[in-house]
C-alpha cells in the first residue's frame, strides 16, 4: 500500500453525508437499480454510525395538553439546541437537492460572498460549513482572534451573510453558475501559500 | 473533520466476483479492506470516495486471484488541530471525560482541559464546573462542543495470539489512535449551557432597549 497524498482534499460534513447516503442507497438497492448487495461489515458499521451522527433524529414529541405548550416549546428549543450543528445539514440538503456544489463554487458560495470583504482561512470556512455559527460566541470559537481581526459590527455582518448563503434556495440560483470560471481573488485566503509558477499554471 | 486521502494499493479480486462489473468488485474489496479501520498517520478510514485509476488485472500463480493496481481516494476522519467538533459525553473518570462521536469513541478530554474550577463528583461520576457560584454539570449523554488539541498514535505491535479455554481468540488491543480534546474555552462544553445564556442575554438586551429609548451606542463615549 502506497499513500500518494495523505490529504488531497478537505470535505465538509454536508458533502460526506450526501456521499454516504448515496452509498447506502446503492448497497440497499434503493437507488433505482433494485440491486441490493450485502455490505462488508466495517462499511455497514461506518455507514450506520456516521449517517446517524450527521443527521440525528429529532426528539419525539409526546402528547401534550394546551396548558403544557410552553414546556413543549422549551423542549423543542432544547432539542434544536441539543441536536445542534448537525441538524442544519438536513436543511442544506433540502435547500440544495440537485446542485449541492452551488454552496461551494461559483458566485453564490460562501467564499465569494465573504472573501471580497473579509479574510478568513480555509479551516474557518470549513468549520462554518460544518457548525453553522449563529451567534457571535460560536463565531468566536471558529475564527481565531476574532476580536482582534474584526469589529463587532463586522462579525454581525459575517453572521448575516452566512445565514444568507446557507438559507438560500437552489431554485433562485441560475443554472450552471457553479461551473463558470470566476476571477481569481488574489491571496484572499489567509495562509494561502505562494505557489510556484509551474504548479500554478497546471489546470485541474 | 473529514478529508480525502489518495492511496495506491494492490487489490485482489476473487474468482467469485468475476461476473460482477470490475468497478463494483474493486469497490467492495477496498471497502472490505479499509472501512472502519485506522491507518497509521492517516486516520480512521470510512469508505471509498472514488476510483482514479486501475491497471489491468494479472493472475498470480497458484490461486485464481486477479491482482489489480488501483489508485483511489478514501474518505477519512481526521480532524485538524484547533477544529471545533460536536460529540456526546460517554463517561467520566477522575482523569477526564471520554467523548463519543457515534462512529468513534476515542476522544478524551483530560481534566486540565476543562474550565478551571472543575471538580469530579464521585457520587454521580460527573465533572462539575463551578462558575461564579453556579454549579454546571458535565452530564452523561449531553451533546457538547469541544476543540481538538492533539492526537496520539499508539503503535500496534503484533502480539502472540491468545486463546481462552474454548479456543476463541482473545482480542486485547489498545486503540491505535486517540484524540485529546479541550472544553476550556467559553462556548465549548454542553451546548445547552450557552443556549440558555444566549436567551438570558437577549432578554437583558430587550430590557435595556426599553430603558435607553433613543440613545444610540455611538453617542456613548467608550474611552
Amino acid at each position: 500500500m502506497h499513500i500518494k497524498n495523505a490529504q488531497s482534499a478537505l470535505l465538509s460534513n454536508h458533502e460526506l453525508l450526501i456521499h454516504l447516503r448515496a452509498e447506502e442507497a446503492e448497497y440497499a438497492g434503493t437507488d433505482g437499480t433494485y440491486r441490493a448487495r450485502p455490505k462488508p461489515k466495517g462499511l455497514k458499521d461506518v455507514l450506520e454510525d456516521t449517517i446517524s451522527y450527521l443527521s440525528p433524529s429529532p426528539m419525539p414529541l409526546s402528547d401534550e395538553t394546551e396548558q403544557q405548550e410552553d414546556a413543549l416549546a422549551a423542549a423543542a428549543a432544547a432539542a434544536a439546541a441539543a441536536a445542534g450543528p448537525a441538524q442544519h445539514l438536513d436543511t442544506l440538503i433540502e435547500t440544495h437537492p440537485e446542485r449541492p456544489m452551488t454552496l461551494y463554487k461559483g458566485p453564490h458560495s460562501l467564499f465569494r460572498v465573504l472573501a471580497p470583504d473579509y479574510r478568513l482561512n480555509k479551516a474557518e470556512y470549513l468549520q462554518i460549513y460544518n457548525l453553522r455559527p449563529r451567534t457571535v460566541l460560536e463565531l468566536d470559537l471558529v475564527i481565531e482572534e476574532s476580536s482582534i481581526r474584526f469589529e463587532e459590527h463586522e462579525l454581525d455582518d459575517i453572521l448575516a451573510r452566512i445565514n444568507q448563503v446557507l438559507d438560500e434556495e437552489e431554485e433562485s440560483i441560475p443554472v450552471g453558475v457553479e461551473n463558470q470560471d470566476m476571477s481569481k481573488i488574489a491571496n484572499k485566503l489567509l495562509g494561502a501559500a505562494k505557489k510556484k509558477r509551474a504548479s500554478a499554471r497546471r489546470k485541474v | 473533520m473529514f478529508i480525502l486521502t489518495t492511496i495506491e494499493d494492490l487489490i485482489q479480486i476473487k474468482p467469485q466476483d468475476f461476473d460482477v462489473p470490475s468497478a463494483q468488485a474493486l469497490k467492495d474489496a477496498i471497502n472490505t479492506k479499509y472501512s472502519n479501520k485506522i491507518v497509521q498517520n492517516i486516520g480512521l478510514c470510512l469508505c471509498l470516495w472514488d476510483l482514479i485509476e486501475a491497471s489491468e488485472g494479472l493472475i498470480g500463480h497458484g490461486t485464481g486471484l486477479v491482482y489489480v493496481n488501483v489508485e483511489f481516494r478514501l474518505a477519512v476522519f481526521r480532524p485538524f488541530r484547533g477544529e471545533i467538533l460536536q460529540g456526546r459525553i460517554k463517561s467520566s473518570t477522575e482523569e477526564g471525560i471520554v467523548l463519543d462521536l457515534e462512529f468513534t469513541s476515542e476522544i478524551f478530554v483530560p481534566h486540565h482541559h476543562l474550565p478551571s474550577p472543575s471538580t469530579f463528583s464521585r457520587a454521580e461520576n460527573v465533572w462539575v464546573w463551578d462558575s461564579d457560584g453556579t454549579e454546571l454539570f458535565f452530564d452523561k449523554g449531553e451533546p457538547v462542543l469541544f476543540r481538538v488539541e492533539q492526537e496520539e498514535w499508539i503503535d500496534q505491535k503484533p502480539t502472540i495470539v491468545q486463546k481462552d479455554a474454548n479456543g476463541v481468540v482473545i482480542e486485547e488491543r489498545d486503540t491505535a489512535w486517540r484524540i485529546i480534546g479541550s472544553m476550556s474555552q467559553s462556548g465549548l462544553g454542553p451546548t445547552l449551557w450557552w443556549a440558555e445564556q444566549e436567551q438570558e442575554e437577549e432578554e437583558e438586551e430587550e430590557e435595556e432597549d426599553g430603558v435607553e429609548g433613543d440613545v444610540e451606542m455611538g453617542d456613548i463615549d467608550e474611552e
